[in-house]
């Protein structure tokens, strides 16, 4: 038997470890989580945990979009290939994949729900070098509030762009309306900020 | 078809698709804290009304790994209880609990258990009737766009009335409660005992409504309040004078038990895990 | 201190699934065979089979025997099983007129293309205990001969038979559906249910719906509470074919029949404004429709639901049965019984916090009663 086929992501069981996470994640925003090391041949080695991330909440009900910074769209024709979820535009999309860049002024296109229904928007999911919760070598720090939080949290975004984030306030600005925000290191590394937090830049 | 005598069923009973649009919904309802998320409910193989909506939570929640337990009534022996359990560990082998401090996952109808909670544990509701607004309008259009422009002027009138009425409010279990200042939520319905609990706690609180198709969340460290009009504040059920029967306990939710002597009645825990400890504690002297 | 704890809900609940077993089998009779259900108990089949919402007459069988006849409980039973079937594919939309014809009637007309063919039906029976059943020794195998010599064409039921619904629409008479051509139709299984409901969703929920609740509201209706009162442009019953198209080829492949019962029911007219592309404002006036569609063989439960279908198409909504949450929410068997039988379960912790309530108010009324007292006194 070839050693390679026990190296699949296993639907049932990983997923369920890596959602586990993920709910961590948004419980307790701001908090720096691990995404669980899964052994299995992902031919998206490069960005394998953002591609855990999709493989365990998307499926053919969802529809996604990639913002990316190479030109190869490889990460796109990885979802579509393992999840069968579908390739949709910004404005449509349940799940927005940022990787490696920004979403700038084209954030105020994605869906942001409706005061019936505010579940029906998207989540961002970004993916960056690193985050942390000490402020080595960071410029900035980025202090939350809100559901989650016992009192305050700061998260440290190296070599992340202050006014993306200004772009998120700006979005989350009309809670319930809004998006939540998900943030993954290369080194699996997770940390959310759902839309009923309070985000403020201390420089 | 019809030879199939062993039929399979997926782990934890639910096909995966299935636990994707509720771990999404899930997911959303701890974004928006209190705000029912509709999801599409499945039929179980337990009727529509007996904690579908917890299961489906808990379904999508669980691995291989997590302990579980399950109460009803405080109870983990009672007979709901017991079936629930029943059909989790056969799609999926889990270990279960009767320990408060040991379960990774509580699933409970009526009940919020006596011992504290970690934020290491998530507590599911079993939810018959998600709609606090629905004792006010009884149409969903309409409690939607209600709590959409958070419009609650009805259910404070409703409130008023109860005092002009009755000189206090009169609800009970299910006590209406605003989470972070934005939506009310229906408690479960819990007592208005555990009500306080669901404020800033540890942990995070689901709740699943599986008749009626919605999902909704408090997430650890959320302001919970439980409604109340100026110079009538919520109250607690009244247990002043009263001790359980087996523990002892003068600060637990007590069932009343009607019985032959003791002046017709006595009283006991609703949480049995929590009694049971207590009255070891007292046996050990401490 | 008087208390027993009341235990053992594990074995409470083990025995009771034994004792209710024994009561299936306690005669020690012969056990039912699911062929006997399926052939003899052919419309408890159909309704299991509808309510449950899965074409199947052998799992229907099983869960008609398995529920003691309980037809509510079978139905949920393969609802459930229902619920763990992975969804392989989707079928090419059926259509009726590629009926294989078992019952065909319209009361809109005195005969109609084809004929009228009565076919398996009560509704002229007379309804008369039959003891003769009570010793039934044999089945007479042979399908019914056709005794009337006045009858020279047998109706030709091979041949794909015309709905008198496109004689009307050819007639101008009738409205056309609101098509909507590129879109995917609603999945009440798979999506949220989210009032109000489009009408591929409502025909879905009343399709699923408790036969009795459904002729209930559209017996309401009828009455004047929806004032839909349909003359019956047909009811047909027969056996349809399901295709899908193969997955490799793209070609129609029929994969298999279902029986069904089909209703098109005609309503009152209604006048409508319709804006031609030239801008010019046009009048029309047009018969409504309402439809019905059950799996199975059930006139009763189609027709019922055609009421309902228009009823709830409506605009205005000035009586319960008009409205979609009353009717929409209230009709699924699977749910109410569930949420009716959930009352059985404990509710003591609930219970303790509405008697904590009474005797509160109960003591106010003393005060209030006293105070009373004292101002009479004065």
């Amino acid at each position: 038997m070839n050693k390679t086929d026990d190296k699949i992501f296993d639907i049932v069981h990983d997923s369920q470890k890596v959602f586990s996470i993920i709910l961590k994640a948004f419980s307790f925003p701001g908090r720096i989580f691990k995404i669980p090391e899964i052994d299995f041949l992902c031919d998206y080695e490069l960005q394998k945990y953002i591609a855990v991330f999709g493989l365990t909440l998307l499926d053919f009900e969802t529809t996604f979009h990639v913002i990316d910074d190479s030109t190869d769209s490889l990460f796109k024709k990885y979802i579509i290939k393992n999840s069968q979820a579908e390739y949709s535009g910004l404005s449509d999309a349940d799940f927005i994949f940022v990787i490696n860049t920004y979403l700038s002024d084209s954030i105020n296109n994605i869906k942001k729900g409706s005061l019936i229904d505010p579940s029906k928007s998207a989540v961002l999911v970004y993916l960056l070098e690193n985050i942390a919760d000490t402020s080595k070598g960071s410029e900035y720090t980025v202090k939350l509030s809100g559901p989650g939080i016992k009192e305050k949290k700061y998260l440290h975004l190296n070599n992340f762009k202050e006014c993306e984030i200004k772009k998120w306030i700006s979005v989350n600005k009309e809670f319930p309306l809004g998006v939540d925000i998900v943030l993954i290191s290369k080194n699996g590394e997770i940390a959310a900020i759902p839309r009923s937090i309070k985000i403020e830049i201390n420089t | 078809m019809m030879n199939k005598t062993d039929y399979q069923y997926n782990f934890a009973f639910l096909d995966e698709n299935t636990k994707r649009e509720i771990r999404r919904c899930i997911i959303k309802a701890v974004c928006i804290p209190g705000f029912q998320v509709p999801f599409a409910s499945r039929e179980l193989p337990i009727f529509f009304g007996w904690g579908t909506g917890g299961l489906q939570i808990t379904l999508s929640v669980i691995g291989k790994e997590t302990v579980l337990k399950v109460i009803d009534q405080g109870d983990d022996d009672s007979v709901n209880a017991v079936n629930l359990k029943r059909l989790i560990i056969s799609t999926t082998n889990i270990k279960t609990t009767e320990d408060t401090k040991e379960a990774d996952i509580i699933q409970s109808r009526h009940r919020i258990t006596e011992d504290s909670l970690t934020e290491e544990q998530i507590y599911i509701f079993q939810v018959p009737l998600p709609e606090p607004l629905r004792k006010v309008e009884p149409k969903e259009i309409e409690t939607r766009r209600m709590h959409g422009e958070k419009d609650y002027g009805k259910m404070y009138v409703k409130l008023y009335e109860d005092i002009l009425h009755h000189g206090e409010i009169t609800i009970g279990a299910d006590y209406p409660a605003l989470v972070n200042e934005r939506y009310i939520i229906a408690t479960s319905p819990i007592p208005r005992w555990d009500v306080p609990r669901l404020n800033l706690s540890e942990n995070l609180f689901l709740f699943g409504a599986g008749r009626e198709r919605k999902i909704y969340a408090v997430p650890p460290y959320t302001k919970v309040e439980p409604l109340s009009l100026e110079d009538y504040p919520f109250r607690k059920e009244d247990f002043s004078g009263k001790e359980c029967g087996i523990c002892g306990s003068r600060d637990s939710y007590l069932n009343e038990l009607p019985s032959e002597d003791d002046n017709g009645k006595s009283y006991v825990c609703s949480d049995s895990f929590y009694c049971r400890t207590n009255k070891l504690k007292s046996k050990d002297g401490t | 201190m008087g208390y027993i704890g009341v235990k053992g809900g594990k074995d409470a609940i083990t025995n009771s699934e034994k004792t209710v077993d024994y009561y299936r089998k306690k005669n020690k009779d012969k056990p039912v065979e699911l062929e006997q259900i399926k052939n003899q108990m052919r419309l408890a089949v159909d309704k299991v089979m509808s309510e449950g919402s899965l074409y199947c007459p052998e799992i229907a069988a099983l869960a008609v025997k398995q529920a003691e006849g309980d037809l509510l409980e079978a139905s949920y039973l393969v609802r459930a099983f229902r619920s763990t079937l992975p969804r392989v594919g989707y079928s090419i939309g059926v259509k009726s007129d590629e009926m294989f014809i078992i019952r065909r009637i319209s009361s809109s007309f005195q005969d109609i293309p084809g004929g009228q063919i009565l076919g398996p039906s009560r509704d002229y029976s007379l309804r008369l205990l039959d003891f003769k059943l009570i010793n039934e020794e044999k089945f007479n195998a042979d399908p019914p001969r056709i005794e009337n010599e006045n009858i020279s064409n047998e109706p030709d039921i091979f041949k794909p038979m015309e709905k008198v619904i496109d004689y009307l629409r050819k007639e101008s008479l009738l409205e056309y559906p609101v098509r909507n051509n590129n879109k995917k139709p609603y999945d009440i299984t798979r999506d949220q249910v989210n009032m109000p409901l489009e009408r591929s969703a409502r025909l879905q929920r009343l399709t699923r719906g408790e036969e009795g609740a459904i002729l209930a509201f559209g017996y309401a209706s009828m009455r004047g509470w929806g004032s839909v009162h349909p003359t019956l442009a047909e009811v047909r019953v027969g056996y349809m074919p399901v295709k899908i198209r193969h997955p490799h080829w793209n070609f129609e492949v029929t994969i298999g029949r279902i029986t069904a019962t089909e209703v098109d029911s005609i309503c009152s007219f209604k006048k409508d404004t319709v804006v031609s592309e030239s801008g010019e404002k046009e009048i029309k006036y047009n018969f409504t429709l309402g439809y019905g569609f059950v799996f199975g063989h059930n006139d009763k439960k189609a027709i019922a639901m055609s009421i309902l279908d228009r009823t709830l198409s409506e605009k205005e909504n000035n009586s319960p049965v008009k409205d979609q949450e009353f009717v929409l929410y209230h009709i699924d068997g699977i749910e109410s019984q569930g949420f009716i039988s959930h009352l059985k379960l404990p509710h003591y912790v609930t219970f303790q916090s509405a008697m904590d309530r009474l005797r509160s108010m109960k003591k106010n009324v003393f005060h209030e009663d006293k105070e009373l007292i004292a101002s009479y006194d004065e």
